[in-house]
């Protein structure tokens, strides 16, 4: 194998693929990348063995072809810190020790047998969906973080993917709060509902932010695992087998009270909050007035903790409904807050212990659950 | 099926020879070299001694050896000692509900008699020899008189030759010497009026000086360092018996400060009336008085002195004597954990030691003292070093509950927070701090009724263990008062509604099924304060979470507010302090 290409190539595909290496591994050649060079192209792949696999393409001078692993540890550091100049990557014949050279660097890494490496599954399957990358980035932004990162519930650590004629209809859900986003698409093909790895799907969001054209969903005939085709990239992943919870019943139909507010002071007024409900279980406590007789009502928010003080501070909102009080754990509130792009979101509640609703105003592709704290008011 | 006894070849039913009899019963008081020491050096002890030797050879198997300095026994009487149910120490049975004695049923040398060859030499002080008996299979085979020291000398050898089957059961050498010196040690914390000293195969391993301090007596046993800092404990506790009279008991002895412990329970030792006792119950009235003070799986040290009126003790419970029962065991509960608790809270709980290259050699005198003064964080510092150094003095001064002001400085190893103190330097263990904040905020949020809860969008089956549904079915009052909201199933699994604020976000199951495996791994998984420690610990940041220095802040502002800021609630210390002296010392300014 004889091959040259760009520093700037390689590392951030290095970067890109290193993210699917497991940190701990009782298997040694998954903590290696898989270096393929032919045709023009020099093909990076990684792979945890168990959930994710992420390969990436680079253009490259290839003047012999042939492949093998190196650790991905040490390859990422060392290329990171190469000059940005031309690498010229050498594996003689029937050999394992790979010499790198770039500027007057040069280093010899010691490779695996590259036919040892974990066959990176090929999904094939009928009728992918084609999406625009920020439209899917967009979605995905709106649920991943929703999803549980404890495992004890599978099901709850993925996305659910809903698959219709309209469209996609992403949900993800921790036994807490719920996030449901509908991505419309024409002609997303015929009903079906896969369960993708939040992780995943974390790992795709980034690949996504610098995707050229759309990606392309493919799920293969078994409902085993999901492709996402980049062009210059895939990302593989091992759907998670079970039945995604009936979400629909855990939205709420109807409410007391909505206040409809601005974001940003939200947001800043919850962060304020948060500073001060932090050591006492983040809570949050929302108190929403009408304003009396068509003046503006307002929300206040105030968070105590008995050691520090407290905090409150208060909004111009609109009120529509009676008076309410519910509290929530602050992480939920700003997580949600982060991902809406709307400037005005909708809180639509019950009662303080009947779970509440955030819907960005003016765009009803999203809606968020989330249950509040009971606490002493 | 040669040797199947049928029926017409059944041996008729005969009485045992007395000798079998006797190896029968005497099984039950002697069962290894440990229970011949413990009936011989009573028998010394009620015999007033002033000094017991024992010396043992090959783990006391081989041979032993009692010799003691006390009243001995007339020439006339030393054949019927080696009687069953002979004995001195009672005349009615009357006197067996009011035993004063250690020994009372006459059953010592009669059982080891039975179980091994004995030579015993007795010359009470007033008589001019000493007589000799010796026994040889159970039987006295010689009497005779012989010169020797005022006093009695039991020497017993082969124990269990001829009772090959018990002789099986002992352990090896060493672990039986382990069993007699520990018994020994035992009888030396009791009786630190009497001299014991103690030969392990000629070789000394105990000698006490028989002055009657019991500070001395535990530095002969336990060292000099813990002896010192240890705690003196008095009290009294009376009510009405149920018989018109009046129950009484007397708790005194040394126990150890919050700082001193132990990986094992061995360090404590109970006394009732004077003998050595094993007692569940009491050894857990002493540990209660230290709960949230002492690190989990560390253990209080100390010895602790019941005295009851002989009436309200039967020690006629186990041949041994080990285990005895108190007529009003409540009251001698509650004596022992309100005497250990009041000298426990006193000690307060000082910032732990500096490590030793931070003390500086020049206050070297009573180095365990001039620790204490370098390095606790508590102005009070030198009421703990008096307190530590002489046994009676009562501190000069209450320990402040309270920190003083902390400003945060930064965070260190993404684990220790680094603080500036009025009087010089902190550094905070982050997760045992914030534990401390959150066991009394749930403490507090508990005593008010205001408990915060999580509620589960929808709601979950928790799958358990039949272990953890049992702890759960247990301590269902806690778990509720905590704030957990749990549904019964048919099986072992619980539906959870709600999970306590302080443990929202993880997944619901695994959180109830995490607290429960922690309940049950925190010893004595009984009452509310281990249930809110419990939870506080899963709840709190843990060593490498990054706190930027806003949190910083607020959890030293919290750890301020709290009752106890300087351990966390299984008495791990909160912080180190280095004070400016001691960083001035340090770095040659001074």
């Amino acid at each position: 194998m004889r091959v040259k290409c760009q520093q700037e190539h390689l590392n951030r595909a290095l970067s890109a693929v290193s993210r699917a290496v497991p940190s701990r591994s009782v298997l040694p050649i998954t903590q290696h990348i898989l270096v393929e060079a032919n045709n023009g192209q020099l093909k990076l792949s990684a792979t945890d063995a168990e959930t994710i696999a992420i390969t990436y393409t680079i253009t490259a001078n290839v003047t012999q072809a042939g492949s093998i692993t190196m650790p991905s540890r040490l390859l990422s550091d060392f290329v990171a810190t190469l000059p940005r100049d031309e690498i010229e990557m050498t594996l003689a014949e029937r050999s394992r020790q790979v010499s790198l050279a770039c500027a007057r660097n040069s280093a010899s890494i010691g490779g695996m047998d590259p036919d040892e490496f974990p066959p990176i599954p090929s999904v094939e399957g009928a009728g992918a969906i084609e999406i625009e990358p920020e439209r899917l980035r967009e979605a995905l932004e709106h649920v991943v973080f929703a999803a549980a990162t404890d495992d004890s519930r599978p099901v709850l650590t993925g996305v659910d993917f809903a698959i219709g004629p309209q469209g996609i209809r992403l949900a993800a859900a921790d036994g807490f709060r719920l996030a449901v986003f509908q991505l419309d698409l024409a002609g997303a093909g015929q009903e079906r509902e896969v369960i993708v790895p939040a992780r995943a799907l974390g790992e795709l969001s980034r690949l996504l932010a610098e995707a050229q054209q759309p990606a392309r969903m493919t799920v293969n005939a078994g409902q085993t695992q999901v492709l996402f085709d980049l062009g210059h990239a895939t990302l593989i992943a091992n759907l998670i087998q079970g039945t995604f919870p009936n979400y629909q019943q855990l939205i709420p139909a109807s409410s007391a009270t909505r206040t409809v507010v601005a974001v940003d002071g939200f947001k800043q007024e919850t962060r304020l909050a948060s500073i001060f409900a932090r050591d006492g279980s983040g809570i949050v406590r929302l108190i929403a007035t009408p304003g009396a007789a068509g003046a503006t009502g307002r929300l206040l928010v105030t968070a105590r903790a008995e050691e520090i003080g407290n905090n409150e501070g208060e909004i111009d909102a609109e009120v529509t409904g009676e008076e309410a009080k519910i509290a929530f754990n602050s992480r939920y509130l700003i997580e949600v807050l982060n991902v809406i792009s709307e400037p005005r979101v909708a809180i639509e509640t019950s009662s303080p212990s009947a779970p509440g609703v955030l819907k960005p105003v003016g765009d009803d592709r999203y809606v968020h659950v989330v249950m509040p704290m009971f606490v002493q008011w | 099926m040669v040797n199947a006894a049928t029926p017409t070849t059944r041996p008729p039913i005969r009485l045992l020879p007395p000798e079998v009899a006797a190896r029968i019963a005497a099984g039950e008081v002697i069962e290894r070299p440990a229970s011949i020491v413990k009936e011989l050096v009573e028998n010394a002890l009620d015999a007033g001694a002033r000094t017991v030797e024992v010396a043992i050879w090959g783990g006391g198997i081989d041979r032993l050896r009692v010799r003691d300095d006390g009243c001995g026994i007339p020439a006339a009487e030393v054949a019927d000692a080696f009687e069953r149910h002979a004995t001195s120490k009672l005349r009615s049975e009357h006197d067996l509900f009011a035993v004063r004695t250690l020994g009372f049923r006459g059953e010592a040398l009669a059982a080891i008699a039975a179980a091994a060859d004995v030579d015993l030499t007795t010359r009470p002080a007033g008589e001019a020899a000493a007589a000799v008996a010796r026994s040889r299979d159970g039987r006295i085979d010689h009497l005779g008189s012989a010169g020797a020291a005022p006093g009695t000398s039991v020497e017993v050898r082969e124990l269990f030759a001829a009772l090959p089957a018990r002789r099986r059961f002992l352990r090896a050498a060493a672990s039986e010497t382990r069993a007699v010196v520990q018994a020994v040690e035992a009888y030396a914390l009791a009786y630190p009026a009497v001299a014991f000293r103690m030969q392990v195969d000629e070789r000394r391993v105990l000698s006490t000086d028989g002055s009657g301090d019991v500070r001395a007596a535990f530095a002969a046993v336990h060292g000099e360092a813990m002896a010192s800092a240890l705690l003196q404990i008095a009290g009294e506790r009376t009510a009405a018996g149920d018989g018109g009279d009046e129950a009484r008991a007397r708790v005194d002895g040394l126990v150890g400060p919050p700082h001193v412990h132990r990986a094992s329970r061995r360090t404590l030792t109970l006394f009732a009336n004077g003998r050595a006792i094993v007692s569940r119950a009491l050894t857990h009235a002493v540990e209660e008085a230290y709960v949230g003070l002492l690190p989990g799986g560390r253990y209080p040290v100390g010895l602790v002195h019941i005295t009851v009126p002989p009436d309200q003790i039967d020690v006629n419970v186990h041949p041994t004597k080990a285990e005895v029962r108190f007529r009003y065991e409540r009251l001698v509960y509650s004596a022992v954990g309100a005497a250990v608790r009041a000298a426990v809270v006193q000690a307060g709980t000082p910032g732990a030691p500096l490590p030793a290259g931070l003390v500086t050699p020049s206050r070297a005198p009573g180095a365990q003292a001039a620790m204490h003064v370098a390095t606790t964080v508590t102005p009070g510092a030198d009421a703990v070093a008096v307190r530590h150094g002489a046994a009676t003095q009562q501190p000069a001064l209450p320990l402040p509950e309270r920190l003083p002001a902390l400003r945060a400085l930064g965070q260190f190893d993404s684990t220790y927070l680094v603080a500036e103190a009025p009087d010089g330097l902190c550094l905070v263990d982050q997760h045992a701090a914030h534990e401390r904040v959150l066991y009394e905020r749930i403490c507090a949020a508990r005593a008010s009724g205001a408990v915060e809860q999580q509620p589960l969008l929808a709601a979950v089956v928790a799958p358990l263990t039949a272990a953890q549904a049992a702890l759960a079915a247990e301590q269902a009052g806690s778990l509720e008062a905590l704030g957990f909201v749990l549904e019964p199933t048919d099986g072992a699994a619980l539906i959870v509604r709600a999970v306590p604020a302080a443990l929202a976000g993880g997944d619901p199951a695994r959180v109830l099924a995490d607290y429960l495996d922690r309940l049950a791994a925190s010893e004595e998984a009984a009452g509310i304060d281990r249930a809110a420690a419990t939870l506080a610990c899963r709840a709190a940041v843990m060593a490498g979470d990054r706190l930027d220095i806003e949190q910083q802040r607020a959890l030293l502002r919290a750890l301020e507010q709290c009752e106890a800021p300087q351990t966390c609630p299984h008495g791990r210390p909160t912080m180190l302090h280095l004070s400016n002296e001691a960083l001035a010392r340090s770095f040659g300014r001074r």
